[in-house]
């Protein structure tokens, strides 16, 4: 009886080991993500994107970036913004009484903080000179703002709610709409399925406006004439991936210009010509894996600044040569600062 | 005599010993509310196996649409394959295996994605694809009247991700739109 009792407690005793130790259960592998497309011909590029470094200390939630004083970079979050210079570290910070989805600097004095429904204008040392605009889908109304940019007199407001850019006067005035969609006028209408949308000024009385849903790069005149176009879907670089991309835009010094635009979903960032032929992309490891809305800022010569959303970090990339052919015309066309 | 009574007095104490016995349990019950098997779209990494190790022929995970986050893409990520030929219903440009899901043209250039549940068995490369590249309105759930409640659910059991969660039996399902602190308030650990 006593065996029986002790080969009893010997048996149980293991399957109940073996129970809580997890033995049967299959052992774990995690998935091979989504299969991309292999991108190659990101080393054939002739020009690459190198990461100078990188800083952090932003303000929490930053959403936006753009050039500040002396080369250095203003970052908007959810209750401040912060003037860093060119090496991160904080010259003025101020607070802010709604988050910031995006920021510009007009170059002078004038610091313009989008929110979700209107622009707040402060001055260099964050003194708050007042806001502008008003809520809702009528003409001049803002619903989701996501990109702003200033060129002189104009302010160009880039409306993903209402999937178009407003341009206003410097002190809020509405001037005109820009991107909606009009089949006379050969305007397919700007296309926004994941909330992202990014304009930068062109300084010849234009701006240039990313069409995410549409996988374009659109130029419109001041007026709202469509002059130019560039794009194309796809997983390769020189193509932009996924459902909508790109999300954000920057200008960077070229002759005429460079356009630097950042992607979703494959996070990065692509250097194109006006004609939207691909000069540079960055390598797949520089942004995190779910950063979306990298923003992008101006930076000195040809570095420039993109903020990792998700990291709540601000790279700093800078377009070089890949070979000497590449510096030749680099050196040729490369309007230097 | 002495005999009889002891007998008496055993099955006395055995009847009194059960009806406490079951008194106790209804104690212990009261609070207790009945739950069902539910996943987290949050941690869910679409591994697959909701479609393959239900107990049921055909699973009870099913894709659902959360039509608020999604954009209603011409390309979208969650239907077609990452390169497709042409954007088109063709089966070789579809990432679902069994066409489960119905595209819908709605106005230029928007069209409507809808999951045929009938077809579905929750493989989720269409949440996997949605996941990567698109807003991650597609995402898998657990269908409380497909599913018979197994006390130790077979998926849930070998999911890699830990995302099997319980929900009460009248809030059975997880809105993703409501973001992950809501998914985890009503939701009580697996």
């Amino acid at each position: 009886m006593r065996r029986a009792q002790s080969w009893f407690l010997v048996v149980s005793g293991s399957a109940l080991a073996c129970l809580l130790s997890g033995c049967g259960r299959e052992e774990m592998t995690p998935p091979e993500a989504l299969a991309v497309a292999d991108t190659p011909s990101v080393r054939a590029l002739p020009f690459r994107l190198t990461q100078v470094k990188t800083f952090g200390a932003l303000p929490a939630g930053a959403a936006g970036i753009c050039s500040g004083p002396d080369g250095g970079v203003i970052v908007a979050g959810e209750a401040e913004v912060a003037v860093l210079g060119r090496d991160g570290s904080a010259l003025r910070r101020w607070t802010i009484s709604q988050p910031a989805t995006c920021v510009a600097f007009d170059g002078a004095d004038n610091v313009l903080v989008g929110h979700a429904r209107s622009v707040s204008v402060f001055g260099r040392q964050g003194n708050s000179r007042g806001s502008w605009g008003k809520a809702g889908r009528g003409e001049g109304e803002m619903w989701l703002v996501r990109g702003i940019s200033v060129s002189g007199a104009n302010v160009y407001v880039a409306d993903a709610g209402n999937r178009c850019v407003h341009r206003f006067a410097a002190d809020g005035d509405f001037i005109a709409t820009l991107g909606r969609r009009d089949r006379e006028a050969g305007i397919p209408g700007i296309v926004v399925p994941s909330g992202y949308l990014d304009c930068v000024t062109i300084e010849e009385d234009g701006v240039l406006v990313t069409n995410p849903g549409r996988w374009l790069v659109e130029r419109y005149s001041g007026t709202g004439e469509l002059k130019a176009a560039f794009g194309k879907r796809g997983l390769s670089a020189g193509q932009f991936p996924g459902c909508c991309n790109p999300t954000n835009i920057e200008l960077l010094p070229g002759e005429p210009f460079l356009v630097a635009a950042a992607d979703k979903s494959i996070p990065r960032v692509q250097v194109f010509s006006p004609n939207g032929e691909v000069m540079a992309c960055t390598d797949a490891d520089v942004f995190a894996d779910d950063a979306s809305g990298i923003d992008l800022a101006r930076g000195v010569g040809l570095a420039f600044y993109a903020l990792d959303t998700s990291r709540q970090t601000v790279v700093v990339l800078e377009l070089e040569p890949a070979g000497p052919v590449a510096a030749a015309e680099l050196e040729k066309s490369v309007r230097k600062p | 005599m002495a005999r009889r009574r002891f007998l008496a007095d055993l099955g006395r104490g055995t009847l009194a010993a059960a009806l406490s016995l079951f008194g106790y349990r209804l104690y212990r019950r009261r609070d207790n509310v009945a739950t069902v098997w539910q996943i987290n779209p949050f941690k869910c990494i679409q591994c697959g196996r909701c479609a393959t190790h239900c107990v049921l022929d055909m699973s009870a995970v099913k894709c659902v649409h959360d039509y608020p986050m999604c954009g209603y893409c011409d390309l979208c990520t969650g239907f077609f394959q990452p390169n497709p030929i042409e954007l088109n219903t063709g089966a070789e440009n579809q990432l679902c295996p069994i066409d489960a899901i119905k595209r819908h043209f709605v106005e230029d250039p928007y069209f409507e994605y809808d999951i045929d549940e009938t077809r579905c068995f929750g493989c989720a490369k269409c949440v996997q694809g949605c996941t990567q590249f698109g807003n991650g309105s597609l995402y898998l759930q657990v269908k409380s009247e497909l599913c018979v409640g197994c006390n130790e659910c077979r998926i849930a059991a070998n999911c890699p991700a830990n995302a099997f969660v319980k929900r009460p039996v009248d809030d059975p399902y997880i809105v993703k739109h409501l973001g992950p602190e809501a998914a985890e308030e009503s939701s009580l650990i697996a």
